[in-house]
């Protein structure tokens, strides 16, 4: 039975039912439309950069740019709005960044066989240099247009927009990831690189163009935190990538690759939410968030591993 | 074995100087990855001091020290960790709880200074112990769970100092104060402190067993494990020492910012891995030794710091260290293919 | 602990692998007995139901198809993995191997497939990893080891064996794989290996390399060490066995006495798991 196949693959559907009537019961806040709502706008925005962070947590590898390239890409589409450039533009533009810092991460990676966790995190130092120097660490102060403003704050019907993009690119990457080979690849890749590459599969290019995705969606990622807080912020996206990679292996993705998918990443981004949302919700302090959060992952680093032998 | 002591047959291998020169330098490295980080260190020394007349003034070179020293310690942590083919995200978590910890142990008891210090030791080394004994025992990866230490000690931090900033003022006991403004001859303090732990664990990595299982569980722990050592108390210590260092250096912050912010550390993971990388020694563990790290904190200190004489803005400085990194492991990578 | 000859330059009197009754040589005491082995893994039956005798100073020959298990058994020997099931004789007494210590405490050194060295360390480093050599009193406490003993020593032992290493401070990356296995199976036989466990050894080894080797273990069995030889190499394991025993997915199907069979036999054991005589035959 389809039922049956979603909840054994991923054991941490569980964790979040658990946890989504634990809250119900908790706060009479809770389920309303309003906080409901929130949480979807909340997902949306973190969802695209664990989409994009999750194919690359697959193959084995990590980016740690994600929050550096949002934030470039918001600081850098705020200006283009200034100078009265239309959405479709921007949103090109916008890929074409995101894309280019990812081939480059995904290229420095691959070429020289440097890992991951050093590129990226010299990438995110660049990057991060860049937004406040292009901005003088300013905030850049926009008048939203209609359209921009809707990415973030529109709703089609009672759905948050953010929410049907996020869905949206959910569904196509999830396609990719199931039934192309290029997705295979993917899993392979994960699995056992050497042999992947051994059987002809071009690795390098696989690489990078997983990276190329990854910086993509960080980009779309960057517009809709724009549109989300109507101000080019240079200091967006600070320090998430590794609330992101939390999200995607508490939702049960292997750290070091191979296992998982689009989700359990899912499943993980809701679970992390929802456990900040209610103990907002509930009143507790910041110092409850931090502890939460932490032990959550070292929770999901333990059950994550590889069986003992 | 005492005729093997004896014997004077074959000449010896290593004076004691030799031996000491190469735990602090040479050890486990080929030559390209250590002269390259050390020229360009030299390089940059050299082209700073004609951009900025100010670069080689005291005063400059006591700032660089004084910024660094924090710096220092935290990358000798990271580098143990990191030869041992680990990672631990756990700095600012264990910064904090120790810079407010200590705070805390200031306003609120008589502890000597002394006494302060070692308790902090022994808090940093127990946070480095659960971190151990969860990545030993349970086999989790090292990224996550220092990671999510981390932010619950940081949690704890905000806990032990009921969400303020405790600031200090005259409380401070005066060694404490002195451990960053004070001098022992021509030398700061920092430099004694900082030097003298470098000193003792380029000692430890190069003369002890544990020092060699360190590099050997970077090689390869499953070896390791099969020639008869217990791998999970050599890398438990491992994390213990880390975290111990990095409490070690949530005191040096204590003297240096006179309060206690819960928030401390926050960016000091990432510079702390960067130093350590910048200067040679490998990610993924196994080659390096903690004098590369040393050349790693000289060549990022003197960068923020001559880019500040220049009056380039912090985030020059970002892109700085960020190029930097990149160029440095790219190098290397590119190196160590012969 | 540490023995600076190999075993064949020991006196006459301190080894005695066979005993001499009325001039014809009778096997001793079995050195190692592992009785009602049983492993699996995951749904996998490694082991099923395995016995293992090994007499002092012979070589005992284990063979058997890919996944048959030799690997596996050999690595509950050596401590490596612990049995779901089963008991492990030493001389007679039941030991408990729970790590790679516990059987090096009892003499067995094993030399594995794949795992000889530690890439970034250096010879002398490799040779007394886990038993390095440390200085006097407070170099005990603090576990400071006498670095210039183990280099001297190592190069002792090299040139003992005629293995030729050119420079001991190197990282042992840049060995050949020949090389390599040579260090490991010194390190073996110079910590006091009463049991010699070799998987593969020969695998990545040039002929003049191999046939080195085999002289080796001739002479290490001459002078008393108890040998099991895992190979592939049905060739290779007539040349160098006493007694040959033979696994099939998990399950024994015999043990011969090399004078006793041929390597058809032992084809045919391996290939199709005809099982012959059982143990107590081969022992006569």
């Amino acid at each position: 039975m389809w039922l049956k196949k979603l909840i054994f693959t991923a054991p941490s559907l569980i964790a979040f039912v658990i946890i989504f009537i634990f809250c119900s019961i908790i706060s009479p806040f809770f389920f309303t439309d309003i906080n409901l709502q929130n949480i979807l706008r909340q997902i949306a925005v973190n969802g695209l950069l664990a989409i994009g962070l999750t194919m690359v947590i697959l193959i084995g590898g990590i980016d740690l740019s994600i929050g550096s390239i949002l934030g470039l890409v918001a600081i850098i589409s705020a200006m283009l709005i200034r100078a009265e450039v239309g959405l479709i533009q921007i949103i090109l533009v916008a890929i074409i960044i995101g894309m280019a810092i990812g081939v480059t991460n995904g290229f420095l990676i691959t070429q020289f066989s440097i890992a991951p966790f050093v590129i990226t995190l010299g990438m995110q130092f660049v990057l991060r240099g860049l937004c406040f120097s292009i901005t003088r660490g300013r905030t850049i102060f926009v008048e939203m247009p209609f359209n921009v403003d809707f990415i973030a704050n529109g709703d089609i019907g009672p759905i948050p927009f953010p929410a049907v993009l996020l869905g949206l690119v959910y569904f196509i990457i999830f396609l990719v990831m199931q039934y192309t080979v290029f997705g295979r690849h993917l899993y392979a890749i994960g699995g056992n690189e050497e042999s992947t590459r051994l059987f002809g599969v071009n690795v390098k290019l696989v690489k990078i163009a997983v990276y190329a995705i990854c910086g993509i969606t960080a980009a779309i990622a960057g517009i809709m935190n724009l549109s989300r807080i109507s101000v080019g912020d240079p200091q967006a996206g600070t320090g998430i990538a590794f609330y992101i990679i939390a999200a995607v292996i508490i939702g049960g993705n292997k750290f070091t690759g191979g296992r998982g998918g689009l989700y359990f990443t899912i499943i993980g981004l809701f679970i992390v939410t929802l456990i900040y949302n209610i103990i907002i919700l509930v009143g507790l302090g910041y110092y409850v968030q931090l502890i939460a959060e932490g032990t959550i992952v070292i929770i999901a680093a333990l059950l994550g591993r590889e069986g003992k032998q | 074995m005492k005729k093997l002591l004896l014997s004077k047959k074959r000449k010896q291998s290593f004076s004691n100087t030799r031996g000491l020169l190469t735990a602090l330098t040479r050890k486990s490295v080929g030559p390209i990855r250590k002269y390259a980080t050390l020229s360009s260190l030299i390089l940059l020394v050299i082209i700073s001091s004609f951009l900025s007349e100010a670069f080689l003034t005291s005063a400059n070179i006591l700032i660089l020290i004084r910024q660094a020293s924090v710096l220092a310690l935290t990358s000798l942590g990271m580098t143990l960790v990191i030869l041992s083919g680990g990672i631990d995200l756990s700095v600012g978590g264990i910064l904090a709880l120790s810079v407010v910890s200590s705070a805390q142990l200031v306003l609120k008891t008589n502890f000597s200074p002394y006494l302060i210090v070692l308790t902090i030791a022994l808090l940093g080394g127990f946070a480095g112990l659960c971190n151990g004994v969860i990545i030993a025992k349970g086999k989790a990866e090292p990224f996550l769970v220092t990671m999510g230490m981390g932010i619950i000690l940081r949690g704890v931090a905000f806990i032990v100092s009921r969400g303020r900033t405790l600031v200090l003022g005259q409380e401070t006991p005066p060694i404490i104060r002195s451990i960053t403004h004070d001098f022992l001859g021509p030398f700061p303090y920092p430099v004694i402190i900082v030097g003298s732990f470098f000193l003792l664990f380029a000692l430890i990595m190069h003369y002890t067993t544990f020092g060699r299982y360190v590099y050997a569980f970077g090689g390869d722990p499953e070896v390791l494990r099969l020639s008869g050592v217990n791998v999970i108390v050599v890398q438990i210590k491992i994390y213990m020492v880390s975290g111990m260092l990095f409490g070690i250096a949530g005191i040096l912050h204590l003297s240096r910012i006179n309060a206690g912010d819960p928030t401390a550390g926050d960016l000091r993971v990432l510079p702390a891995i960067a130093a350590v990388i910048i200067g040679g020694n490998q990610f993924s563990g196994g080659i390096g030794n903690v004098g590369l790290t040393v050349v790693g904190i000289l060549i990022m200190g003197v960068i923020n710091n001559i880019l500040s004489l220049l009056g380039a803005t912090y985030y020059v400085q970002l892109i700085a260290q960020g190029l930097i990194i990149i160029f440095a492991v790219i190098i290397n990578a590119v190196s160590s293919k012969d | 602990m540490l023995s600076l000859r190999p075993y064949w330059e020991e006196k006459e009197s301190n080894k005695k692998p066979y005993d001499k009754k009325g001039g014809v040589k009778v096997p001793s005491m079995p050195i190692v007995q592992m009785k009602k082995i049983y492993k699996h893994f995951g749904g996998v039956e490694a082991l099923k139901n395995i016995e293992l005798t090994l007499y002092e100073g012979e070589i005992l020959g284990l063979v058997g198809d890919n996944g048959a298990g030799k690997s596996t058994l050999i690595k509950i020997l050596s401590g490596a993995i612990p049995p779901d099931r089963g008991e492990i004789f030493f001389r007679g007494e039941k030991v408990n191997i729970r790590n790679p210590k516990d059987s090096k405490e009892l003499g067995i050194e094993t030399i594995y497939q794949d795992l000889a060295l530690i890439d970034n360390l250096n010879v002398p480093a490799n040779m007394f990893i886990g038993q390095e050599i440390k200085r006097e009193k407070l170099g005990r406490i603090f576990n400071i080891m006498n670095l210039k003993a183990m280099e001297k020593t190592t190069r002792r032992f090299l040139d003992q064996l005629k293995i030729n290493v050119e420079s001991l401070r190197e990282r042992v990356h840049n060995l050949s794989g020949g090389q390599k296995q040579s260090i490991a199976i010194t390190r073996a036989i110079f910590f006091n290996a009463k049991v010699l466990i070799m998987d593969e050894p020969t695998a990545a080894l040039a002929v003049e390399e191999t046939a080195k080797v085999f002289n080796l273990i001739r002479r290490l069995r001459d002078s008393g060490i108890s040998i099991v030889y895992i190979s592939h190499n049905i060739n290779e394991v007539f040349d160098i066995s006493d007694r040959i025993m033979v696994l099939k997915t998990g399950k024994l199907v015999g043990v011969q006495k090399k004078k006793e069979t041929t390597k058809d036999k032992i084809l045919k054991m391996i290939i199709l798991g005809e099982g012959y005589q059982n143990e107590k035959t081969a022992l006569k």
